[in-house]
């Protein structure tokens, strides 16, 4: 009986799960060669049935990566529906959300993010893009006056009015200009090139009659550094893209078989579909695949005058809280990711 | 055989039933209580050469006994009737209805007195419905405690069928105990020097006997002048064997061999950390020293959690790797056996999707002290329990702390500033697999 009395007064102080965090290990891999810059949390993210986490902070303003400063950032969830909302770190050090927007996205084509999120340079501003495949598509614009609100939006920026009688298909933010965007958009002579800016000034078509056969929807995306351009699209059963430059046409790139999210500064493609880190070059040869361990793509920004790549990881906390913490790693090493 | 054994039993119950009639004829009126027998009953040899042991008895009521003075009275013949019929049992004296003496000095000196050459008490205690039986006996001979254990009745006795009652329980470990002796173990003639030479493993130290440590030398004997006849006991221990304690009666032989048999180098654990999560271990005797070296294994990829949010099945992409140093505070022939010990231990992960473990990131590694006790369960298999407090090390303090919620505490872990944490709540059970 004694005995028995031991046994069971082990199993009653037992039986407490381990401290864990899954996500620290699944990205520790790749976050050991990165930069971390900082961590925003915990918070309360609302709700149990919370998914598809992402955070993206604040373009930074530093001029070195150790003096970067994690402060704030938007995160975008899923419950049901698109929920934007902007947590911050208050004086006292703790973080803090600000009511959460939400976004009335229209579903599109199942191979293509409903939407695109782009964090204007330096500036609390996040604007979504909804873009429909050959259809009008809307900007839903959101400010945030900081460091700690008030957080308004949306407003509406209908790509359209100007873009005229235009689609837009893709669009990435300018990494060199703020509150400027590049976009890829569908006229009556075909693709072409613009930018704007998030303030509704007309854009600017820098290119036009592009040819890109068998593209019908394209996620595009633009560099202006080294003025190289790049267009995805799901074509039957994979990703094609194509890669021009202002002084050439675009080509279609047979070895790189899935989307491209951005093209960066050194000129390699980055791909993260289905969570795996893929570098292609300029010749669509893939020189890395990694699995990101639910590390995140956020941007690519400077930092001085170096590129880094940042990424953020969302972790899931005891009791629905969540904490973010965000890494960055220059362009130049991206390529050692795969080491 | 048959014949002696039957005169054996005869004796026994002739004697019983006497003393019994002596102890109820005085606990009806006369002012000498039921003594003990002054004039000791002669027992019947067990065979030319072997005597039974003498053994004064008494049965009291221990605490909530649910059965009167009569009943006792029933039960008390009941059982000095079944242990006449063990072959082989001691002859009781019995000591009738007195209170039996607190001391043990007392109770020596009161079986001394009786002529016996060791004394038993049993207690009938528990309730009517389900009576235990202490029992407590002191053997004189080799001035030890002999038997110290309660032993619990299913069901109530049955005193109109009384004389069924075969009191095995009780019965079996008295006449183990007290097996006949030769008749001149009870000679009070001076006893003759013998020289005994011991023979065992070389390096055994053996301890207990009258003319102090004796240690086996390297030709595997050691000898020792001792009195016979004389009962003698002792303990033998080897490096590398199970100790082991040997009680004889030196009645003039000059050699005896020890049974010494080798001590285990490996035993396996299958256990359960923290009430619900399975791993196994080994544990690797070091050879000359008395200690243990472990590695273990905990997976907590499948397992039971009171703290899992809403769910109570839990599984998490961690392991654990464990390395112990520890040392066995109980003798190895012990049947319940403590021991200590500490070691470190690793937190490694095989994330989702990924091809190779990792070392955790939050909870990388910890020191970890033991404190276990273990008990025989069936042959080579036993049971323990080891309770398990650790210390953690991370690198990443503010993220542990909220890795529990906001505002949600830590427990069961307390935080050491500036980059640890302490679990005071971690035991294993299992069971242990001696080979």
């Amino acid at each position: 009986m004694k005995r028995i009395t031991i046994l069971l007064s082990c199993l009653a102080i037992g039986g407490c799960l381990p401290a864990f965090l899954v996500e620290l290990n699944s990205s520790a891999g790749l976050t050991a060669k990165m930069s971390s810059v900082g961590t925003l949390g915990p918070v309360s993210l609302g709700g149990s049935n919370v998914t598809n986490v992402r955070f993206l902070p604040l373009r930074p303003t530093a001029s070195t990566i150790t003096s970067v400063s994690l402060q704030s950032g938007f995160m975008i969830t899923e419950s049901g529906s698109d929920y934007l909302q902007f947590g911050y770190v208050d004086s006292n050090g703790q973080s803090q959300v600000l009511g959460g927007q939400p976004l009335n996205l229209t579903a599109g084509d199942p191979h293509y993010p409903n939407n695109q999120f782009e964090v204007s340079t330096s500036a609390g501003t996040i604007v979504a893009f909804n873009l429909l495949p050959q259809a009008t598509s809307t900007g839903y614009v959101f400010a945030v006056t900081l460091p700690s609100g008030p957080f308004t939006g949306p407003t509406n920026w209908t790509m359209s009015a100007v873009l005229s009688a235009s689609s837009v298909l893709g669009v990435s933010a300018d990494i060199s200009t703020a509150n400027s965007f590049d976009f890829l958009f569908w006229n009556a002579t075909g693709f072409a090139e613009g930018s704007t800016t998030a303030s509704g000034t007309v854009a600017t078509a820098t290119r036009s009659g592009l040819s890109m056969p068998g593209v019908s929807t394209v996620r595009s995306l633009y560099s202006t550094v080294n003025g190289v351009s790049c267009a995805s699209s799901f074509s039957g059963s994979q990703w094609v893209c194509y890669r021009w430059t202002s002084a050439t046409s675009p080509a279609l790139l047979p070895g790189v078989t899935h989307r491209i999210d951005a093209v960066l500064t050194s000129g390699d493609l980055l791909s993260t579909e289905d969570g795996i880190l893929r570098l292609y070059d300029q010749n669509g040869s893939q020189v890395v695949s990694v699995s990101l361990g639910g590390l995140q793509f956020c941007y690519e920004a400077y930092v001085g005058t170096t590129a880094y790549v940042f990424f953020s990881l969302p972790i899931n906390l005891h009791g629905n809280g969540w904490s973010f913490r965000v890494y960055a790693i220059p362009t130049s090493s991206m390529r050692s990711l795969g080491d | 055989m048959v014949v002696e054994a039957m005169q054996n039993r005869f004796a026994h119950l002739a004697i019983a039933v006497f003393l019994l009639c002596a102890a109820g004829a005085g606990a009806q009126g006369s002012s000498v209580p039921a003594p003990v027998p002054s004039a000791q009953p002669a027992p019947a040899p067990a065979s030319p050469e072997k005597a039974p042991r003498r053994m004064l008895f008494s049965m009291e009521k221990g605490t909530f006994s649910g059965y009167s003075d009569d009943e006792m009275v029933v039960l008390k013949r009941s059982f000095l009737t079944a242990l006449a019929d063990a072959e082989g049992a001691p002859v009781p004296i019995d000591y009738g209805s007195r209170g039996f003496p607190g001391s043990q000095n007392d109770r020596n000196k009161a079986a001394r007195d009786a002529g016996a050459d060791c004394w038993l008490v049993l207690k009938i205690g528990g309730f009517r419905g389900s009576p235990s039986i202490s029992v407590l006996s002191y053997d004189l001979l080799y001035n030890i405690k002999s038997l110290d254990f309660s032993v619990s009745h299913p069901e109530a006795f049955s005193m109109l069928d009384i004389f069924r009652e075969r009191w095995d329980d009780v019965v079996r470990p008295i006449v183990k105990k007290y097996p006949p002796l030769v008749s001149h173990a009870y000679s009070r003639g001076p006893p003759a020097p013998v020289t005994l030479t011991i023979h065992g493993a070389p390096g055994t130290e053996i301890t207990g006997l009258p003319s102090g440590r004796l240690v086996i030398g390297s030709d595997g004997s050691a000898s020792v002048d001792l009195p016979s006849p004389a009962p003698y006991s002792f303990r033998a221990a080897a490096a590398g064997y199970v100790p082991s304690t040997t009680r004889m009666y030196l009645d003039g032989q000059t050699e005896i061999t020890l049974d010494q048999a080798r001590s285990p180098w490996l035993r396996l654990d299958a256990a359960f950390l923290d009430g619900f999560f399975p791993g196994a271990s080994a544990n690797f005797s070091i050879p000359s020293l008395p200690l243990f070296a472990r590695v273990g294994f905990t997976t907590f990829r499948v397992g039971i959690a009171v703290n899992n949010k809403d769910q109570v099945l839990a599984s998490i992409p961690l392991s654990q790797v464990t390395f112990h140093l520890g040392f066995y505070v109980s003798p190895e022939d012990r049947s319940t056996r403590l021991y200590v010990g500490a070691g470190a231990l690793l937190r490694i992960s095989l994330p989702p999707g990924s091809q190779t473990f990792t070392v955790d990131k939050l909870l990388p590694w910890g020191v970890q002290a033991i404190a276990g006790v273990e008990f025989p369960v069936s042959g080579k298999l036993r049971a323990f329990v080891e309770y398990s407090p650790s210390f953690y090390f991370t690198p990443d303090p503010d993220l542990f702390k909220v890795s529990f919620g906001k505002d949600s505490g830590t427990f069961p872990y307390i935080t050491v500033p500036p980059t640890g944490a302490i679990d005071l709540f971690e035991a294993r059970l299992g069971f242990r697999w001696v080979l």
